[in-house]
Formats: C-alpha cells, sequence, structure tokens
C-alpha cells in the first residue's frame, strides 16, 4: 500500500502585498499513517474590505475541516467501512465543519472585542460577525472506495484520469464577478456542490480563483493539470514540485489576477489499494455524473434485473392466461358438466 | 517561467460613459461642462490605472439624444483615451443608450473581466422606455455585477431622481447631484478613479452582496463653483 502523494502552495497576492493585506487563503491536508484515508482542504477569504478576518476566516476553515476528518477517521475502524452511507457522509461532515466554523468565528471575533471594550463590536449581529470571517472551501477526501470532492465558492477543480483525460468538476460558480458562495452566507449547506468519484490512479488539481483569473479560459487550465501531473510522475522531488508551484504561483500572481494563490495537488499514482479496474468514462464528458460506491452500485445492479426479471413476467403472464384459456376453455366446461356445475360454469365462461 | 504555452493575462477592466447629449444640456453651458469634465478625468484615470497593475483599464464612451450612438467603441486603453467634444440636441433616449451598452456587455466581455463600471450622466428625464432597458441591463450578468454611478446634473427638479436610483439598483451609494461645473468634474473624476480601483481590487464577497464604494469626500467649491446649472 503506497500513501497518495499531496503537495500545496499558497502565495500572497501582488493586490494584497500593496495594500499591505494578508494571504486570506488557507491550505492544508493530511495523510493517515497508512495511507487508506486522506484529506486535502484549500479556503479563500473574501478580500473586499466587508471581510476584515477572512484571513482568520479561512484558516480556520481548513484547520476545522482536516480535525473532523481526523476524527472520523479515528473513531472508525477504517475508512473503507462499507456501511458509510456517502449521500448523508458528505451533507453531515459539511455540515459539522460549518458549525464549529462558525462557533469558532465567534470565538475568534469575542476574544477580540471582549465585553464592554467597544459598543460598536458588540452591537454586530451574529450573521453580521460572520461575515467578516467570509471564506470559500473547497476540499478533497477519501473514503469508503470513493472519493468525494465537496466545494463551495469559486474554486476550481481538475481531475485527470489514467487515460490523460481532464475535466473540469464542480464548476457551477464561475458566473462573472466577484461574487462567490461562502460559508458565512446563509444556509450554506443549499449551495455545496458535491462530486463523488472512484479511488482510482487519479491526479486531482484545486485551486483558488485567483489562477483561473489570471487565465483567458479554462481550457488553459489544462495545461497546468497537465503540466504537474508530468512534473509529479516523471518521480520529481517533493521539493522541487514545491518550488515549481511556489514560481508559477508567484507569477500568476504578479502577472494575472494580482489575487492570492493557492495550488493544491492530489496524485494517487502510487496508490494501488481499492482501485477499481473499470471505471466508465461517461465522467470525463459529463461533468455531472456522480458515481456511486461499489455497493450502491451491486445494489443498484441487482435490483435493475429483479426489475427487469418482474416486467418479463407481467408481459408474458397474460399471453400464458390468454393461451391457455383458449385452449382449455372447452376442456373446463366438460369437466365442470360432468361434475354437476354446469351452470356455474358457463356463468365462469360468460364472464 | 509559466508553465510552457500558457497564456497568462492581467484582467480586463471595462469603463463605461453614458452620456447625455439631448437638448437641454445645452442649457447653461452643460454639454461644455460635460465635455471639460470628461477630459480631466483621463489624468485620474491613467493614474487610478497604473495603481492596478493587475488589471488592464478599456474606455468605452456612448453619447444618447434621439438616438443612441458610440462615441468610443471598442473600448481603448485609457493610455490612448482621447476625448472629442459631443454636442448637444434633441431628446433624451437614455433607454436606447442602455440598450447599446447591454449589447456590448452581452457579446464583448471577455469571461474573466472584473465587474465593469458604468457611469452615467443626465440633466432630465427619459423620453423612451427606461425601465425596460434597465429591466435588461438588470438581467445581463454583467449588468448585474456593475459598478453603476450616476450624476445628475442641473436644478434639483430638472433631474429625474427615480431613473438616477433605479440605475443605481444594488449599489450602497446615492447619486450624485452636480450644481455646477466644479462639482461635476469632480464627481466624474471621483467616479472614475475610486470607482475603477474599488472594482479592480478583484476583491470577493459572498453573492447577493452590494458593490461597496465608499461615498465621495469631496471638497467645498466655496470660491469658484463655475458654470451653475
Amino acid at each position: 500500500m503506497t500513501k497518495p502523494l499531496i503537495l500545496h502552495s499558497s502565495v500572497i497576492g501582488n493586490t494584497h502585498i500593496r495594500k499591505k493585506l494578508p494571504n486570506q487563503d488557507s491550505a492544508d491536508s493530511w495523510i493517515s499513517p497508512k495511507g487508506d484515508a486522506w484529506i486535502a482542504v484549500i479556503a479563500d477569504g473574501h478580500g473586499s474590505s466587508g471581510h476584515p478576518y477572512s484571513d482568520i476566516g479561512s484558516k480556520l476553515a481548513t484547520k476545522i475541516t482536516v480535525n473532523n476528518y481526523q476524527s472520523f477517521y479515528n473513531n472508525s475502524t477504517s475508512t473503507n467501512t462499507i456501511g458509510v452511507d456517502l449521500i448523508n457522509f458528505k451533507h453531515d461532515f459539511f455540515l459539522k465543519i460549518l458549525n464549529e466554523w462558525r462557533r469558532d468565528c465567534m470565538l475568534d471575533y469575542e476574544s477580540k472585542h471582549p465585553q464592554g471594550t467597544s459598543k460598536k463590536a458588540e452591537l454586530l449581529s451574529d450573521s453580521q460577525i460572520l461575515r467578516l470571517y467570509g471564506s470559500t472551501i473547497c476540499y478533497v477526501y477519501k473514503l469508503s472506495d470513493s472519493i468525494i470532492i465537496s466545494t463551495l465558492g469559486d474554486s476550481s477543480v481538475f481531475v485527470r484520469n489514467e487515460s490523460g483525460l481532464i475535466s473540469h468538476l464542480l464548476f457551477n460558480d464561475e458566473s462573472p464577478g466577484e461574487s462567490t458562495n461562502s460559508l458565512c452566507q446563509k444556509n450554506p449547506e443549499v449551495d455545496i456542490e458535491h462530486q463523488i468519484i472512484f479511488d482510482s490512479n487519479n491526479f486531482i488539481l484545486i485551486s483558488t480563483d485567483g489562477i483561473i483569473k489570471s487565465l483567458d479560459n479554462t481550457n488553459e487550465f489544462h495545461k497546468i493539470a497537465d503540466y504537474y501531473y508530468k512534473l509529479i510522475s516523471s518521480s520529481s522531488s517533493d521539493s522541487k514540485i514545491i518550488n515549481d508551484l511556489n514560481e508559477q504561483l508567484d507569477y500568476f500572481s504578479k502577472n494575472g489576477s494580482g489575487d492570492d494563490c493557492t495550488a493544491l495537488l492530489i496524485y494517487q499514482g502510487l496508490s494501488t489499494i481499492d482501485s477499481l479496474k473499470t471505471k466508465p468514462e461517461s465522467f470525463i464528458t459529463n461533468p455531472s455524473v456522480s458515481f456511486e460506491p461499489t455497493l450502491t452500485r451491486q445494489k443498484k445492479t441487482i435490483i435493475i434485473g429483479l426489475s427487469l426479471l418482474l416486467l418479463l413476467l407481467i408481459l408474458t403472464i397474460p399471453l400464458l392466461i390468454f393461451q391457455l384459456t383458449a385452449i382449455s376453455k372447452p376442456r373446463i366446461l366438460n369437466l365442470m358438466k360432468e361434475m354437476g356445475t354446469s351452470k356455474l360454469a358457463r356463468k365462469i365462461c360468460q364472464k | 517561467m509559466p508553465v510552457p504555452g500558457l497564456n497568462v493575462s492581467k484582467r480586463q477592466l471595462n469603463f463605461y460613459y453614458l452620456l447625455d447629449a439631448s437638448g437641454s444640456m445645452t442649457t447653461n453651458g452643460r454639454i461644455q461642462s460635460l465635455n471639460q469634465s470628461v477630459r480631466q478625468s483621463i489624468p485620474g484615470m491613467l493614474e487610478a490605472a497604473s495603481s492596478q497593475p493587475n488589471a488592464v483599464l478599456k474606455v468605452h464612451a456612448l453619447e444618447f439624444s434621439s438616438d443612441a450612438k458610440w462615441k468610443t467603441h471598442p473600448g481603448v486603453l485609457v493610455e490612448d483615451f482621447n476625448w472629442n467634444d459631443i454636442s448637444a440636441g434633441g431628446a433624451t433616449m437614455m433607454g436606447k443608450g442602455i440598450d447599446l451598452l447591454c449589447d456590448d456587455l452581452e457579446t464583448n466581455m471577455p469571461s474573466r473581466s472584473l465587474p465593469p463600471v458604468i457611469v452615467l450622466v443626465s440633466d432630465g428625464h427619459p423620453s423612451d422606455n427606461f425601465d425596460r432597458s434597465l429591466s435588461r441591463l438588470q438581467k445581463t450578468p454583467w449588468g448585474l455585477k456593475s459598478v453603476r454611478i450616476a450624476i445628475g446634473m442641473g436644478p434639483e427638479s430638472e433631474v429625474d431622481w427615480g431613473v438616477m436610483k433605479r440605475f443605481m439598483f444594488n449599489m450602497e451609494i446615492e447619486p450624485l447631484h452636480a450644481h455646477n461645473s466644479t462639482e461635476l468634474s469632480n464627481f466624474i473624476s471621483w467616479a472614475s478613479t475610486v470607482a475603477v480601483i474599488s472594482s479592480s481590487s478583484g476583491a470577493t464577497s459572498p453573492q447577493t452582496s452590494s458593490t461597496y464604494i465608499p461615498a465621495p469626500e469631496l471638497m467645498q467649491t466655496v470660491i469658484d463653483p463655475g458654470d451653475v446649472f
């Protein structure tokens, strides 16, 4: 069993350097000692002046996400637990992250503005306080024999499969302009998007919007994904890849969007555990397709099989009855006459 | 060195002037003041653009009277922007002006642009169906995300403030009122710098947030208010 490789880098945006603002992006990751479980997360704190603590908001988001996954792993015998319901898990997992993020933001705010020090600070409602910490979030983790990608906001997610095909997943929030979904908004659980893919030899690249806003179009991102896939798969050292990534992000920041830039690379090419040998290619062309875990798939196959059998029976039974009645009606009548039930037999036949 | 073959580019910021050139603009030298103010705004815009090295500022201008037509189109780099005076006459087809703007926003905006800045200057009431055109602007993705500043010039009673306010939908500040040429010049200079800087910051905010532009703090015109409209 070989561990996946997870590397990430984050550089402060050119605009933020000039404004003397901190890097509002954050990234974190964790791999279990056995390599059978892992999570990677990035968050992008909002840059506008209404979100002065968004750098803290994004750091809290990444830290809480990793901690929660670790807790789940430690409390489970293994992440390959077949009974895990992915649909409910990804929803519950996000709600857990959200609730803790809200709690920790409130605690941070209280520590910054102790009671009695500022009336203005005390007048803010909870939702107004959370806005000060506004951040997007995007995380990828292994669960059972699947990989779950969840994103709230305008992060980019690219997956390169074994065949070299690159798909851009979860891009519903690519509307023009600078507004995005956020942890600080009302009911973010409605807007978070999830994608489930098979745990296979994927190369996954996730990034904050600073990179994609530096490019003319989405296809340009494929070049970045291809470039790093080749770099990683050519057994370059981790430090060499990280140095290269730092240089690239710095280039985007200076010559592109000027925004903070964060990229996270996940390479599973070395992993041999639980890889499914057959994988439908449809997700390459249709990013909205979700992949269920093997267990659910098997159940589905059985259900479909039984349904087809039932349909066949429904279709054939009337034919059989018709055939039988056509052949045996006179016979039945004769038999019933013999038994002295001719009246009843006639009635039945009339009916 | 970037990834080989990768096209990295700065983001485009499109600035639009929507200028009233109707007959009423001939009153009290309004059209001359407008021409002068736009011309005077150029150095400030250049400065604002140079303070935002990660944005490429392009300026567009259109005028509306009995019809609407482009004065500067397609947009030119602010470094290349010159102003040739417009003359006034005819009705106030503001709706047509907005429709012409929508055509551009719907077809010519690069997908990775910064929110466009639109500055409307008018002294009167629209002669056409302004609200129909405004509704189109609100439905256009870039129109919805744009930073809009409306400047009314002339006496309070002559400007259609309802129209000006509706034009600035989802903005946190109110339309500006220029009583004289100095104020007009200040407001246009302010709009073409602060709004540009604000839009080009590229700072994200949650959905449904209005675009925050700090209200102008302009000096009192005690000595020379210039032409009073």
